[in-house]
């Protein structure tokens, strides 16, 4: 199958684009393109166009994936098919027309082949040949790898057997180990089992554990009871010597009773009373006699004791009087200072009224002459103004004077300004002038335009070349001849087409020609067959020899050995013919086959000589409309260019003209504006400038100067207007100020009128004087406050004092009447303080003394109290002294003693006696062998602490016991652990299951490499061998194989004899080898299948010059027996393919 | 009346083949056959039956732990707490094991007797249950022809343990054939041992319950027992009763469209929602997933069980968190391309094929490969062979069925290569 023509309709980036791929005996087409430039879009789109364009197509980025759309002309054999391919899932296939063809319309074409198929086998690039390199040397001690993955075109073999192989192990291996997925669950199921192991109850242990119970619960019974008795046993010897010293004690003293007989019952306390009230009557006897001498001491001293009455009635007086003594003490030197400081304010008084120029006087003069305050005020106020008033008037006048000299700057200033007028002509003509904008680029843009259309236009009519026409309008090519052209052009394609095809045949025909007269050759030369032929002709020889000795042409005698001869020959033909009928057919079949390609080689001849006679009317029907185009030599197939070149002539030549107009438009419009300014520049009178930017420049000038004049002038009258009316108001205010001052002088006079000042008195000296009148102020002021407040008010407290102890010496001392009033104080205050003294003293002898008398009394009344006491008890003993109470006492205290120490040792024998009573203990204790009791105790606790010893036993072994029972309570642990069980043992089941599958496809895989490797080999690596032996120019001769190695390996053998192993190889050598197995793998697939095109996307990036030949050649030899079509983005591979096909070979350039 | 008629209970026997995983919902799992237990017992009581009969194999035969049956005797508590009696039938199993002897169970449960047909009156009601519990496991003697006559004017129940004839799934044990137990006029036969739902025969009623918890790939679809309403006269009704906990659900996926292993994992996202939506009742299942069909992905498939198996788990947690479980996935589909249309290619691959024709007949490459895998069989515990039908042919050195089918799924592997 070939691809006559691929379009790319809507397609990656091309948009109606068609690639035509004709027909040659080499069928090798190089589309060569920049990167961008489409190869890998064309090689997607060779395989969508034949496979399908695929759902997630990459190719949508121009056209929207649904629109996506291919076309394209393949042929097998003598059949074609022109069809359309759509983005679709089915049905997406499309005859030319535009009808639908089935799905499976291209199955003559492609056969079985699918796309993976198509592009392992017969596309190749550069990352694959890379790849497919790199992989020979991974798998450089596998020849089977090698071959198969070689001609399989895959490249990861041994990925595919190392992941297979890895899969396995982490399934499973002899070697344990944890991650491996088997040995994971195994140690799960090991953990589960002894789980299981753990947590399962048998029936048995059941019973076995339940039994343990019962037995161990009688046991403890058992003991229980023994245990009891025996501390039954030691609880009743305990209590016996418990008891025994209790029930002897009560025993005596019951005796004792006995022995006293009657007893009179006295009170348990009539001993202590008796003594305690023997004690009390005679200590109180003693105190009573001392109490009664201290009370007659005490009235000795408080009858010598006189109290001073009148003193004590006067005390606040007195005390008074003496602190007033302690105040007025200092009065008298004090009095003296405050006189002399009245006599200072004085002098300084006279030294004041000196400065103002008075003559000297009293007191009463100075205060007459003094003028009063609010005359003093009135002047001082006048004197604080005049300066104001003065500052105010000067101001007025300066500023006044100030704004007339600016009125008349101002008016100078106006009169100096020129007078200039701008015509409105001038202002139109600049207007015009700017709005042609920056006219000298415009200019030069336009002139740049106007030079690139000439040199398109020029450049278009070269490409028209030799067959240039006629260019002006309408200059179209007539529809109808255009429309013949391209029939013509179509017819010619095909024919040339149709000729490749059958100049192929012819090739092909011709070949099997000569390999049949090769074979025909060969079988004869093996099997030496005799054909009807032989045997005739040898048959004829005989017969003729016979005729001419029959005849007598010859004699008999020297004929009949040459007769003879011959009859042997033919019966020899005709005994080998016979023998060998089997091989003479075959022979005889292949003379047929021969003939009959022979004929069909004829027949291809003959349709070729009638296509070349085709060509040659096509030619001459070209030529005629040619030469009516008016390009008599125009080749048809330069048509198509010939006619776009001619198209972008027109359009060229129409640019041209366009922007030489426009040019035109642009000069004339600066030509009158010039025209216009010079003008009125002229009429304005300046001197006029050559060009057009001077002028605009000089026009923008006078325009400028005009308006800054004109505002200039409105801004002076403006100001001289403001200036004039502001010194008006200055004036005004200078007279006011004026007239302020005078009043000021008038109301001065009459102040220091009133104040009896000079006429002539100054603001200055008028202050001095208001200061002199307020210090004599100040000082009349101060004798007034210490004559009055001070002087006057301690001569009254000494006054007060001295009246106060006349008075009081009057009262109570008259002798004292003379003294000093300050003795007078001093002494009667000493007599207070005694008088006080003595009254203290008195008090607190009459206190002691009545003390005493109440203690004498309560002594009095505790002897009483004590003899009470006794009273009672005398009468109840029946006694009539103290001596017979004390015996009676002694005996009842004796009776009482025995009693409670009888009822002590009932009580502590009942106590202890474990609730018996006194009788049975007794009993017991007079029962019981004391002497045995301890042996028989320590027997008892002996036996006790062996049975207790046994019961802690038998309780941890019943205890442990029911724990043993109570863990079978129904609890899931076995039927979980069971469980888990069963998940390792799945987890088990399926890493075995999963390893024996990998595991056998991995051996399986390795098995089938090897015996590929056996049937393959041969036969590949000759092919192999020699492809690889032109690639390397020859460095390497062929391919062998180390058969001695094991495993055996790959090598190449250079020329001289030396084998060059994998890994010696350089990497553009693996390279090499590995485009050299896959052509040979093609090769050998294309002469057993079907053949498709090859697909050769930059296969030589990294090859030089010649190497990249050696490689075309290869592919050149692969062209003729299979479409080949390489992709290059290496323009310089070009000539090298020209050398090797000629010119006839189809380069196509892709547009950048 | 009301009662319930349950067999095969296998209590505390374990699910089997659900290897476990990171995440799987295992502890939920692990008493399952309990649970459905309890929650026949809870059925029981809640919907006040007049009395249960379990008919058989109450126990696994080979089960140890007496714990179990101190469970049962615990679940049988309840049901005495609640006035329910129950009538137990030793089956197959049952004999088999230690704890049908010992165990001492409460008063509202009767067992029939070993030795010969006994029969349990319950008088107010007027319903007369015979039948025979088996002695030993291997009880082959036809059982039902010595069941005693029916009552009349009595409801009249049989309760037996046994195969039927011709039920080659189950063991044949107390053979009888369903005319012998129609004949015997009684108004119901209980029946145990075989494992799913059969309504034998509806006059009279013959009925197997089923088991009440479906426990490995084999007993698929919803396990319980029945609950069946009466009069003195006759049955009324027969209604199922789902105890189970956990369902077991062969789930098939076609993938004859999809082209790689991403597209196949998007059609069993697509079965898994559907099968989601039509078990709305949410109980947890246990799925094996079967990837059939003619397909161009099975070449990728080929040995990607595990990652499969791990997509198939992510989306069964994102569809349905702990609900479901998934037991196995199996890769059951075919090449897309049959074996003509790669001979045809006429490539390497198609060379490969020939030469994998070849090695099933390769006997000193079949004699390598039979004694690597047998380092792995020999290694490994006995009951392994029972999951693994692979052991077998290995240990017997016939591998070539092993290697006939292993080849066309390499082929397929090889030709998705790249």
């Amino acid at each position: 199958m070939r691809i006559n023509r691929l379009d790319l309709h809507r397609y990656g980036k091309f948009t109606d684009c068609s690639l035509t791929l004709p027909a040659a005996p080499c069928d090798f087409h190089m589309l060569v393109g920049a990167n961008e430039a489409g190869k890998s879009t064309i090689r997607a789109a060779i395989l969508d166009l034949l496979f399908g364009i695929e759902a997630r197509s990459t190719y949508d980025f121009l056209h929207p994936r649904s629109e996506l759309r291919l076309a394209g002309s393949i042929t097998h054999a003598a059949d074609s098919l022109d069809f359309q391919r759509l983005r679709k899932s089915s049905k997406s296939l499309l005859d030319a027309a535009g009808q639908p063809l089935g799905d499976d319309a291209l199955l003559p074409f492609l056969g079985n082949s699918e796309r993976s198929f198509f592009d392992q086998m017969f596309a190749l690039d550069h990352l694959r040949l890379i790849r497919g390199g790199n992989e020979i040397l991974n798998a450089s001690n596998d020849i089977g790898r090698i071959l198969f993955q070689s001609a399989a075109g895959i490249g990861s073999l041994g990925a595919v057997r190392d992941q297979l192989e890895a899969e396995a192990d982490k399934l499973w291996a002899r070697r344990h180990a944890r991650d491996r997925a088997y040995y994971a669950a195994k140690d799960e199921l090991a953990v589960a089992e002894a789980e299981l192991k753990r947590a399962t109850m048998r029936t048995r242990d059941w019973l076995d554990a339940s039994g343990k119970v019962q037995a161990l619960q009688d046991r403890m019974a058992g003991l229980q009871d023994q245990v009891r008795a025996l501390e039954t046993e030691r609880a009743a010897l305990e209590r016996v010597r418990r008891v025994a010293p209790s029930v002897r004690a009560h025993q005596g003293s019951q005796q004792e009773l006995a022995a006293l007989g009657e007893v009179i019952q006295l009170p348990a306390d009539a001993g202590a009373s008796l003594a305690a009230a023997e004690r009390e009557m005679a200590s109180a006897t003693t105190r009573q006699k001392l109490l009664v001498e201290r009370a007659g001491q005490l009235q000795a001293l408080l009858a010598t004791i006189v109290l001073d009455d009148a003193v004590l009635a006067c005390a606040a007086d007195i005390t008074a009087l003496a602190e007033r003594r302690q105040q007025t003490r200092f009065h008298t030197r004090d009095i003296d200072k405050r006189q002399q400081e009245v006599k200072v304010h004085w002098q300084d008084i006279e030294a004041c009224v000196r400065q103002l120029g008075w003559p000297a006087g009293d007191e009463d003069h100075l205060a007459s002459r003094l003028p009063p305050a609010p005359v003093r005020s009135s002047l001082a106020a006048l004197a604080r103004r005049h300066a104001t008033l003065e500052l105010a008037l000067a101001a007025a006048t300066d500023a006044a004077h100030q704004k007339a000299r600016e009125v008349e700057a101002i008016e100078a200033d106006l009169a100096a300004l020129p007078t200039l007028v701008i015509s409105p002509s001038l202002r139109a003509a600049l207007e015009t002038a700017l709005r042609l904008g920056d006219f000298r680029a415009a200019q030069q843009r336009e002139e740049g335009r106007v030079a690139k259309a000439e040199r398109e236009l020029h450049q278009a009519e070269s490409r028209l070349g030799a067959w240039k026409t006629d260019l002006s309008p309408p200059g179209q090519l007539a529809l109808p001849a255009a429309a013949q052209a391209e029939r013509l052009l179509r017819r010619a394609t095909e024919n040339e087409a149709a000729q490749t095809a059958l100049r192929q045949r012819a090739l092909e025909v011709a070949a099997e020609i000569e390999s049949l007269e090769l074979a025909t050759t060969q079988f004869r030369r093996t099997h030496d067959p005799v054909t009807s032929g032989q045997v005739a002709n040898a048959r004829h020889v005989r017969d003729a020899v016979w005729t001419a000795i029959r005849s007598g042409g010859s004699a008999l005698t020297d004929s009949a050995a040459i007769y003879e001869e011959h009859v042997e020959t033919a019966d020899q033909l005709a005994d080998q013919r016979h023998a060998k009928a089997h091989e003479a057919a075959e022979l005889q079949a292949k003379l047929d086959d021969a003939e009959r390609r022979q004929r069909q080689a004829e027949q291809i001849a003959e349709r070729l000589r009638a296509l070349a006679d085709e060509a040659a009317t096509i030619d001459s029907e070209w030529a005629a409309q040619a030469a009516a185009l008016g390009v008599p030599t125009l080749p048809l197939a330069a048509f198509e260019g010939w006619q776009e070149a001619r198209a972008a002539t027109l359009r060229a030549a129409d640019a041209a003209l366009q922007a030489r107009a426009e040019q035109q438009q642009t000069a004339d419009a600066v030509a009158r504006a010039q025209a216009a300014l010079r003008a009125a520049i002229a009429d304005a009178g300046v001197a006029l400038p050559s060009d057009l930017e001077a002028l605009i420049l000089a026009a923008r000038h006078l325009v400028d100067e005009a308006a800054a004049t004109a505002t200039r002038r409105a801004e002076l009258t403006r100001q001289l207007a403001a200036t004039k009316s502001a010194s008006a108001d200055l004036a005004r205010r200078r007279d006011a100020a004026d007239a302020a001052l005078a009043d000021w002088q008038e109301r001065w006079q009459q102040g220091l009128r009133s104040a009896g000042l000079a006429g002539d008195t100054d603001v200055a000296t008028l202050e001095g004087t208001l200061k002199l009148f307020d210090d004599i102020d100040d000082k009349r002021q101060a004798i007034r406050e210490l004559r009055q407040a001070r002087i006057a008010a301690m001569q009254k407290d000494l006054d007060d004092f001295r009246s106060e102890c006349r008075r009081l010496a009057d009262l109570l001392a008259p002798a004292m009447v003379g003294e000093s009033p300050d003795e007078t104080a001093r002494r009667l205050n000493a007599r207070l303080l005694q008088a006080r003294d003595d009254a203290r003293e008195a008090a607190r002898l009459t206190g002691e003394i009545a003390r005493a008398g109440e203690q004498i009394a309560e002594v009095a009344g505790a002897i009483d109290t004590a003899r009470a006491a006794v009273d009672p008890l005398l009468r109840l003993a029946r006694a009539t002294s103290h001596a017979d109470l004390h015996a009676a006492v002694t005996r009842s205290d004796t009776a009482r003693a025995l009693s409670l120490s009888a009822a002590a040792a009932r009580r502590a024998a009942e106590e202890a006696g474990d609730g018996l009573p006194l009788a049975a203990l007794a009993a017991a204790v007079d029962a019981t062998d004391m002497t045995q009791v301890t042996v028989r105790l320590a027997e008892i606790a002996r036996q006790l602490a062996s049975e207790r010893e046994l019961q802690v036993t038998l309780a941890a072994e019943l205890a442990t016991a029911g724990t043993s029972l109570a863990r079978i309570a129904g609890q899931d642990d076995a039927a979980r652990a069971e469980a888990a069980r069963q998940q390792a043992l799945a987890s088990m089941a399926d890493a075995a299951e999963r390893f024996i599958q990998v595991h056998t496809a991995g051996r399986l895989l390795r098995w089938a490499i090897d015996r590929y490797r056996e049937t393959r080999q041969g036969p590949m690596l000759a092919r192999a061998g020699e492809i690889f032996c032109r690639l390397t120019l020859g460095s390497f001769a062929k391919l062998t194989v180390d058969f001695e190695a094991r495993p055996p390996l790959l090598e190449g053998l250079r020329a001289d004899g030396r084998t060059v192993g994998i890994s010696g190889m350089s990497e553009g050598t693996r390279d090499q080898l590995y485009l050299a197995l896959r052509l040979a793998a093609l090769e050998m697939h294309i002469s057993q299948a079907r053949a498709l095109p090859f697909i050769a996307d930059d296969l030589f990036i990294n090859y030089d010059d010649v190497r990249a030949r050696a490689g075309i050649e290869a592919l050149a030899e692969l062209s003729a027996t299979t479409q080949v079509v390489f992709l290059s983005h290496h323009p310089h591979l070009v000539p090298a393919v020209r050398e090797v096909f000629g010119d006839a070979a189809n380069v196509v350039m892709l547009g950048g | 009346m009301k009662f319930i008629h349950t067999a095969d209970i296998h209590l505390d026997s374990p699910l089997t083949g659900l290897a476990a995983y990171r995440d799987a919902p295992a502890e939920m799992l692990r008493t399952a056959t309990r649970d459905a237990f309890r929650n026949l017992v809870a059925a029981a009581i809640d919907e006040t039956v007049d009395f249960v009969i379990i008919a058989g194999d109450l126990y696994d035969g080979t089960w140890r732990d007496y714990n179990t049956g101190y469970f049962f005797a615990r679940e049988m508590g309840r049901l005495h707490a609640a006035g329910i009696p129950v009538f137990l039938l030793y089956g197959n199993h049952d004999a088999e094991s230690e704890m049908t002897r010992r165990l001492a169970l409460p008063p509202n449960v009767r067992a029939f007797d070993t030795r010969k047909p006994s029969t349990f009156r319950i008088e107010h009601l007027r319903v007369a249950l015979h039948g025979r519990s088996f002695r030993d496991a291997a009880t082959t003697e036809n059982l039902a022809v010595g069941y005693p006559d029916r009552i009349p004017g009595w409801l009249n129940i049989g309760v037996l343990h046994t195969a039927l004839e011709g039920n080659a799934e189950h063991a044949s044990y107390a053979p009888c054939s369903l005319a012998q137990l129609v004949a015997k006029g009684y108004d119901y036969w209980a029946l145990g041992h075989v494992h799913d739902y059969a309504e034998v025969c509806r006059e009279p009623w013959v009925v197997y319950p089923g088991n009440t918890q479906g426990r490995h790939i084999r007993e698929t679809g919803a396990r319980g027992a029945v609950l069946v309403s009466a009069t003195e006269t006759g049955i009324v009704a027969v209604e199922r009763l789902f105890t189970d906990v956990l369902r077991w659900h062969r789930l098939t996926v076609d993938l004859a469209t999809a082209s790689n292993l991403d597209a196949a994992v998007h059609a069993i996202a697509g079965r898994l929602q559907a099968l989601l939506d039509e078990t709305a009742d949410g109980k947890p299942l246990a799925l094996r997933v079967v990837l059939q069909g003619r397909s161009t992905a099975h070449g990728e498939l080929f040995g990607k069980e595990a990652r499969l198996r791990a997509e198939t788990l992510a989306l069964a947690a994102a569809l349905a968190g702990e609900r479901i479980w998934i037991e196995k996935v199996r890769i059951e589909t075919t090449p897309a391309h049959d074996r003509e249309t790669i001979r045809a290619r006429a490539d390497a691959i198609a060379d490969l094929q020939a030469l994998l024709d070849e090695a099933p007949g390769d006997r000193e490459f079949l004699d390598s490969l039979t004694t690597e895998l047998r380092q792995l069989v020999d290694r490994a515990p006995h009951e392994l062979a029972a999951c693994v039908p692979e052991f077998a042919a290995i240990r017997s050195g016939d591998v070539s069925p092993l290697v006939a089918a292993v080849a066309p799924g390499l082929i397929a592997y090889l030709m998705k290569t790249e």
